[in-house]
């Protein structure tokens, strides 16, 4: 039999920092460390005060109130401004987003194939995401007053003068603000989720014959289907941002087409009808928790 | 995942098990009828401990800062031991003077702005939402009507109720009548003031001019109507232009003002814009003008160097009627003595010529008689110091206070004693700084001006609630129709949509 050769000795002793059966002190992740700021922040400034306010929702005016229940939820959808608010927001949301999806996907599709200057056109659709709001409303102003410098291209055409800010189009104004803000953002993780898809398996493709639309249909968009639920989980949160455009452009109460539940809400506080308020926002958290929720699910279902 | 929801659901039904059930519209706080059952039974006592710090806030500062500041030293010397901070917020108006030799004007211009008249409003809503805020609020921008249907402010009848030495007697009562909303006295005018019509004697005689007096009130629509068979070009009807772009003046802004509450009910929360008649009403202050029965005037809102130049240009013309404000009543009085006063307001000189007497008080369509006011306050409901509060408030409607300089001169204390007083007191003062003192001839002119004024105050007999944020509205869709943009019936359904959301919000 061989024999061992002898043990070394180890010239760092091993410290015993724990007895036998003693609990280790809990190792907190390192990504939990760099998250905590930001989490503090967002509990204290954020989740804290909604709680807090959650309380108006159940009472029936802001001082002195007395304990109503669920009324107020039952009476905020009986409300017509509330339901206006809802439908233009259900309606914008319906439109813009699918509208900035396509169009961010195929502008990604377009810088994904360009050879030359990639970043350079991918900074140029990323510069409106970092122009401050209030420097851009006096241009869409400009742009769209009933004197702006659109009205005076048309008059030049011999076509009327459109008050674009104060009639029907006034949405369309409002879904051309958020596509022209927003595409730069959705291109850029789309063309993320498209460097991700294997090149293999477009040149597998076009062995056996498939034609671009075949490819973009079979590989492409199932390639894509992560990145497209969260394009649309941000899109549909970053509808919801648009109102500071339009209320600086249009005020609280701008044409009716354009009248969202951000209108609706910011006019309840100056309203002081907090009761009001905090029950419209309740039920928009509610919604939203919801529908990330479910979108997250069948992602996950999707991608297994 | 199954407990969660189980536990979410059982949570939904106790809380809608053991709700006890709203006093008033859900989301639309009943805060005025509440307040008035509890206060107006004479519940309310005071102690009458005066003390402690209390503060006022105020958004005008060229109207209430001195006025307020002066009140503030005397409450203190008066109540030692108290403290009142005043706050104002916004800009001091811009000052242009404008003379020559010995003659001078200084013309101060407030512009309007209505994103700054906003601010303030988010600022006290943000501090009346956190339980606090000032324990006086001046109401001078601020919805009075949310306020009260909040329960943001006391209801002061039960503290006029309370005090011993309060006595509605002593003040107008039918302005303290006219103020009451939804059972409640929500905020004190300081003052008050109205309009009435002046005609010219030499163009409207005999039959026509029967009915004018102290004891009459006219909407313009009547005076048209009886000035129109004597019309024939030469004069116009009224010397004011048909549409002052921002500042709600001109024909427009009159006959909205007469019509305001049958197109807006803010109390019942309903709007009537889109039954013909408010694109009715456009149409005719264009027709008005079209037909020369008002004056030329500019659409825009006149600047200062405007205004200083205006007088030589509106003197060539002549007037039937000349819409004024009970500040230059004086001069109908005063005007053989040495003593005439011009004043400009709302960029329309508002001289009175040497044939204009008084035709009436100014009504509304509905047959009723406003006052407006210049300065008003209420009691925050959040205070922490109310009684001291009210003893300001009664400090403010003291004659001491009430004959003040610094209570803006253009409207009539509320308090009796103060308003008799009050022309005398200033023209003395004006007189003695000339070295002269008013002689027998002036003093009865003053007399017949505090007959004059008592006896158009006595037909007063509404306070009409207005929003600033649906005279925004009106202002801003309105303009689409004088530049051409809308038709008037588009600006009507328009309003009908904003407005009817507003209020229904």
């Amino acid at each position: 039999m061989e024999k061992l050769p002898p043990r070394k000795k180890n010239p760092r002793p091993r410290l015993r920092t724990h007895m036998r059966g003693a609990k280790r002190p809990p190792r907190i992740p390192p990504g939990v460390l760099f998250l905590a700021p930001g989490l503090i922040g967002f509990l204290v400034f954020y989740i804290w005060p909604f709680f807090i306010s959650l309380g108006y929702a159940f009472l029936n005016k802001p001082v002195n109130g007395s304990f109503v229940g669920l009324k107020n939820f039952f009476d905020l959808f009986h409300n017509a401004a509330y339901r206006k608010g809802l439908g233009n927001t259900l309606r914008f949301i319906g439109i813009s987003v699918p509208v900035n999806m396509a169009l961010s996907l195929g502008t990604a599709m377009l810088i994904h194939k360009t050879k030359r200057h990639k970043e350079l056109f991918s900074l140029m659709l990323l510069v409106p995401l970092v122009i401050p709001s209030g420097s851009m409303v006096s241009f869409w102003k400009a742009l769209f007053a009933y004197d702006g410098a659109l009205n005076g291209f048309l008059n030049t055409l011999g076509i009327a003068k459109i008050n674009w800010l104060n009639s029907q189009l006034a949405f369309f104004v409002m879904v051309v603000i958020f596509v022209w803000k927003n595409l730069g953002y959705n291109m850029v993780l789309y063309l993320s989720g498209l460097n991700n898809i294997p090149k293999d398996t477009y040149e597998a493709a076009w062995v056996d014959g498939a034609k671009p639309w075949q490819a973009f249909r079979h590989i492409t968009l199932p390639g894509l289907a992560p990145t497209s639920v969260l394009v649309l989980i941000m899109s549909i949160i970053n509808t919801f941002k648009i109102f500071k455009e339009i209320y600086l452009i249009t005020g609280g109460y701008p044409h009716d087409s354009i009248y969202t539940l951000q209108h609706f809400m910011n006019n309840m506080f100056a309203s002081l009808n907090y009761p009001r308020l905090t029950t419209a926002t309740t039920v928009l958290v509610v919604i939203v928790a919801l529908f990330t929720q479910t979108m997250l699910r069948l992602e996950r279902r999707a991608a297994s | 995942m199954k407990r969660l929801s189980a536990m979410i659901l059982s949570l939904i039904l106790t809380i809608s098990l053991t709700a006890c059930g709203g006093t008033g519209e859900a989301g639309i706080p009943s805060g005025a009828e509440d307040n008035s059952t509890d206060e107006t039974s004479g519940q309310l006592s005071l102690s009458g401990e005066i003390g402690g710090e209390i503060t006022i806030s105020a958004y005008d500062t060229m109207q209430y800062k001195a006025f307020l500041e002066d009140a503030a030293k005397l409450f203190e010397e008066n109540y030692p031991g108290t403290r009142v901070n005043v706050e104002t917020f916004s800009a001091m108006p811009e000052i242009k003077t404008s003379g020559q030799g010995d003659k001078k004007m200084v013309v101060a211009q407030m512009q309007d702005d209505p994103q700054g008249r906003q601010d303030y409003i988010n600022k006290v809503n943000t501090a009346l939402m956190s339980g606090e805020g000032a324990d006086i609020l001046a109401m001078d921008v601020l919805p009075i009507h949310k306020y009260a249907d909040s329960g943001q402010l006391e209801n002061l009848v039960a503290y006029m109720e309370a005090d011993p030495q309060f006595s509605r007697a002593d003040y107008r009562e039918n302005i303290l009548d006219a103020i009451e909303y939804k059972n409640g006295t929500w905020f004190l005018p300081m003052d008050y003031t109205f309009d009435y019509y002046a005609y010219d004697s030499t163009l409207l005689t005999g039959e026509a001019a029967s009915g004018f007096g102290t004891g009459s009130a006219f909407t313009s629509g009547e005076l048209v109507a009886l000035a129109e068979p004597a019309f024939d070009g030469s004069s116009r009807l009224f010397n004011t232009p048909h549409y002052q772009k921002g500042s709600g003046g001109g024909m427009w802004g009159n006959l909205l003002a007469e019509n305001y509450t049958s197109f807006v009910d803010i109390q019942n929360r309903t709007a009537n814009f889109d039954d013909g008649s408010f694109a009715a009403l456009l149409e005719t202050v264009k027709q008005y003008s079209e037909q020369g029965y008002i004056s030329k005037g500019s659409t825009g809102q006149k600047d200062a160097g405007e205004m200083i130049r205006q007088p030589k240009e509106a003197s060539a013309d002549r007037f039937f009627f000349k819409p004024k404000n009970a500040f230059n009543l004086i001069s109908l009085f005063t005007r053989n003595l040495g003593m005439r006063m011009n004043v400009m307001a709302e960029g329309d000189t508002m001289a009175i010529g040497d044939d204009d007497e008084i035709a009436g008080i100014a009504a509304a369509a509905d047959g009723s008689v406003p006052f407006t006011y210049e300065q008003a306050y209420g009691v925050n409901a959040n205070s922490q110091n109310k009684e001291t509060a009210w003893a300001f408030l009664k400090f403010l409607l003291s004659e001491e206070m009430q004959l003040s300089t610094s209570l803006r001169p253009a409207a009539l204390p509320i308090l009796n004693s103060a308003r008799d007083k009050m022309m005398e007191t200033r023209l003395t003062s004006m007189m003695e700084q000339q070295g002269q003192s008013l002689n027998e001839a002036q003093l009865e002119a003053i007399a017949g001006y505090n007959e004059a004024v008592e006896q158009l105050s006595d037909l007063i007999n509404a306070y009409i609630l207005e929003d600033t944020v649906i005279n925004d509205m009106i202002s801003a869709e309105v303009q689409f129709f004088f530049d051409g943009s809308k038709t008037a019936e588009e600006v009507a359904n328009a309003l009908q949509n904003k407005v009817s959301l507003y209020l229904n919000e």
